[in-house]
């Protein structure tokens, strides 16, 4: 088992992946980063489809998932991960602007692990970031020691 | 004695004693008269009729007890009775002595002598007031149902069915609305007009009820010759026999078609309505994330600037002197582009507040609210405690009267008032020390509060735009997204209460709320 998780990074919007992966780094999580634009394009890559990527078998992986996308939500994306014998085992961390709670509970009642709202001050969103990046770091701590 | 005279004056002579009795004992007057009309004989029932003695009637012309518009009938009785013929149950009025009039039925008959000529009459008359009387009744309860009857028929659709249902009367409404002719409904079954539209449980209901003696009431859909349908508001009232079966059904119905149709509109409208708020709460939804969204980067990326900056000032310093770079870069660098980061951060939060409180109102509209009864002296109580720090630093003289309970909900009118409080703090004259009072009385069911302040006011042009959303009236004196008050505004009309001011520039303000008042207290629960 490839002991580094590979963490993806679902939002439609480069700007806030790119502040999402210079402030995991700045946390101290040299993860490979994979990012997705839409919803489809992660469906696709664990369910594969088309030519683009797809899952590495023995790679771990961790979801970054924005609510709204195009094509495909992240609220429908969770459904079809959470509705996968295997799938539903990755750990999805819902990271959005959003922070209505109606919202806030579907996702937690889809399954998702953590529900995060981006801030937009900035000090607050590295900050939200850095404790995403340890939180991370715990979540995938090897099973063994979890136990 | 008066027997003697009875007896002479009807000439019936010793042979008949016990018919002298029968004129002496019967209800009914009897008289007798000669041909030219005096009368000759007056038995009792006479003298209680007319109220004349025998001996006071006897002698007197029969016309004596004829009221004046009807003397010709005295006339042309004698005529015929000297014709010889009878005049039978003839229904009359006489006079009495104290002049009221009494109603008679009379039968005259001629009497003859041993020869067989006429020689007088004798007259039978019964009192027929009582009857007349209770004729006069019935005629008057019969008029006053036929007006009833005519008025409902006006009014309402009315059919009366056999107990099998078969149609045995209709009115002319239920003709025109049913669309059928008097000729086809009557002997049908009263399902001619079933729509179909009610389940079978809904007539089964009808007519156990009816079948039972009771009275039905409903709303029926039902459907005309034609087939348009068209609603009646139904009151079926049985008739039942005296083994309690039924014997008849009477139906008066009004039409309520156009209620239906109105109704069937309104639930349309609320439809539309429910739809148009979820839509509008889609948009907020939307705009609280969308326009969000690129906030996180406008905020994120001029914090990637500055420290850009940063980086270069850090160079530029380092870089040797006379390198030529510092005065180029120094301007831009210092002053410049930080004032446009500090502009940007500004909009950015700004545009985060407004986001923010527009989430915030549109929410308060599916807030539930639990409606209680609140003591508001414990509210308001509460309300001070928690701004303690802010009444103290402001040396704020706080007043509160007794103030009467109401209805509403903890939560949101806690603040109401918070809001008030915090605006009355946030807006007092620096010139003198905040006194701030909170009032209230009970006024036509509502409980109206008044919290008053002396602090700064507003102008009374611009009093109206107080409530408007995210405006502020005073934006450098305090910070504040401009929400305050349409959020009180839109929690009280929730709670069925309402919310204005009174204030004057330069000497304070009086914000009014007004709750429903709640009854007396009720006994603590045990």
């Amino acid at each position: 088992m490839n002991d580094a998780p590979i963490i993806l990074i679902v939002d439609d919007d480069e700007g806030h992946a790119i502040l999402l992966r210079e402030n995991l780094e700045l946390a101290g999580l040299h993860n490979r980063i994979e990012q997705f634009r839409d919803g489809q394009a992660v469906l696709d890559f664990f369910f594969p489809r088309g030519p683009g990527p797809h899952a590495e078998k023995g790679a771990t992986y961790l979801i970054l998932l924005d609510i709204r996308m195009p094509k495909v939500d992240g609220i429908a994306v969770l459904q079809r991960l959470k509705a996968d014998p295997e799938l539903r085992r990755l750990p999805v961390i819902i990271l959005t602007t959003t922070d209505d709670t109606r919202e806030v509970e579907r996702c937690y009642s889809l399954g998702c692990n953590v529900y995060i709202q981006k801030p937009v001050d900035y000090e607050k969103f590295t900050e939200a970031v850095r404790r995403l990046g340890l939180f991370i770091m715990m979540l995938l701590m090897p099973p063994a020691s979890r136990v | 004695m008066m027997s003697k005279q009875h007896g002479a004056g009807l000439a019936l002579g010793n042979s008949a004693a016990h018919l002298e009795s029968i004129i002496e004992s019967s209800h009914d007057a009897i008289i007798t008269k000669t041909l030219d009309g005096t009368v000759t004989g007056w038995n009792p029932a006479a003298e209680r009729i007319f109220g004349y003695a025998a001996a006071e009637a006897i002698g007197r012309p029969m016309l004596t007890f004829i009221p004046p518009e009807r003397r010709q009938e005295e006339a042309d009785i004698l005529a015929r009775i000297a014709r010889g013929e009878r005049v039978e149950s003839f229904e009359t009025v006489r006079l009495r002595q104290d002049g009221s009039r009494v109603d008679v039925s009379v039968t005259i008959s001629p009497i003859r002598d041993a020869q067989g000529r006429v020689v007088g009459a004798s007259k039978i008359a019964r009192d027929i007031s009582d009857r007349k009387r209770f004729e006069e009744r019935e005629r008057l309860a019969m008029s006053e149902l036929e007006d009833i009857k005519a008025a409902l028929d006006e009014h309402s659709i009315v059919a009366i069915t056999d107990a099998a249902g078969r149609i045995t009367y209709v009115n002319d409404k239920f003709c025109a609305i049913s669309k059928y002719s008097r000729e086809e409904l009557l002997g049908q079954n009263h399902r001619i007009i079933n729509s179909g539209y009610h389940p079978a449980a809904f007539f089964r209901d009808l007519w156990l009820t009816i079948g039972n003696g009771r009275t039905w009431h409903g709303e029926i859909r039902n459907r005309a010759k034609d087939g348009s349908l068209y609603w009646v508001d139904t009151t079926i009232f049985p008739r039942m026999g005296e083994a309690g079966q039924p014997l008849q059904y009477v139906a008066i119905r009004t039409d309520i078609t156009r209620r239906k149709a109105d109704e069937a509109t309104l639930k349309n409208y609320a439809e539309e309505l429910a739809e148009k708020n979820k839509e509008l709460e889609t948009i907020v939804y939307t705009v609280s994330h969308d326009l969000r969204s690129p906030l996180v980067n406008v905020q994120g990326f001029s914090k990637q600037l500055a420290r850009a900056c940063e980086s270069i000032r850090t160079a530029v310093a380092a870089a040797p002197e006379g390198a030529g770079v510092a005065p180029a870069v120094n301007q831009p660098l210092e002053v410049v582009i930080p004032r446009a980061l500090k502009f940007i951060h500004a909009g950015v939060n700004k545009m985060e507040t407004l986001l923010a409180g527009l989430l915030r109102y549109s929410r308060l509209g599916r807030e539930a609210l639990t409606i209680e009864r609140l003591d508001m002296n414990a509210v308001i109580w509460d309300v001070l405690s928690a701004m303690k720090f802010q009444t103290e630093a402001a040396r704020a003289d706080l007043r509160v009267d007794v103030l009467p309970a109401c209805r509403g909900d903890r939560v949101q009118t806690s603040q109401v008032f918070t809001n008030l409080i915090d605006n009355a703090l946030k807006y007092r004259d620096p010139v003198r020390p905040l006194r701030l009072a909170v009032e209230g009385h009970v006024e036509g069911g509502q409980a109206i509060y008044q919290v008053t302040d002396n602090g700064i006011g507003i102008a009374p042009e611009h009093q109206a735009k107080a409530f408007e959303i995210f405006h502020r009236l005073n934006p450098d004196l305090a910070t504040g997204e401009g929400l305050g008050l349409t959020i009180a505004q839109r929690v009280l009309e929730r709670q069925k209460g309402r919310i204005w001011m009174e204030s004057a520039e330069g000497r304070g303000s009086t914000f009014y709320v007004s709750l429903p008042a709640a009854g007396p207290e009720e006994p603590p629960a045990a």
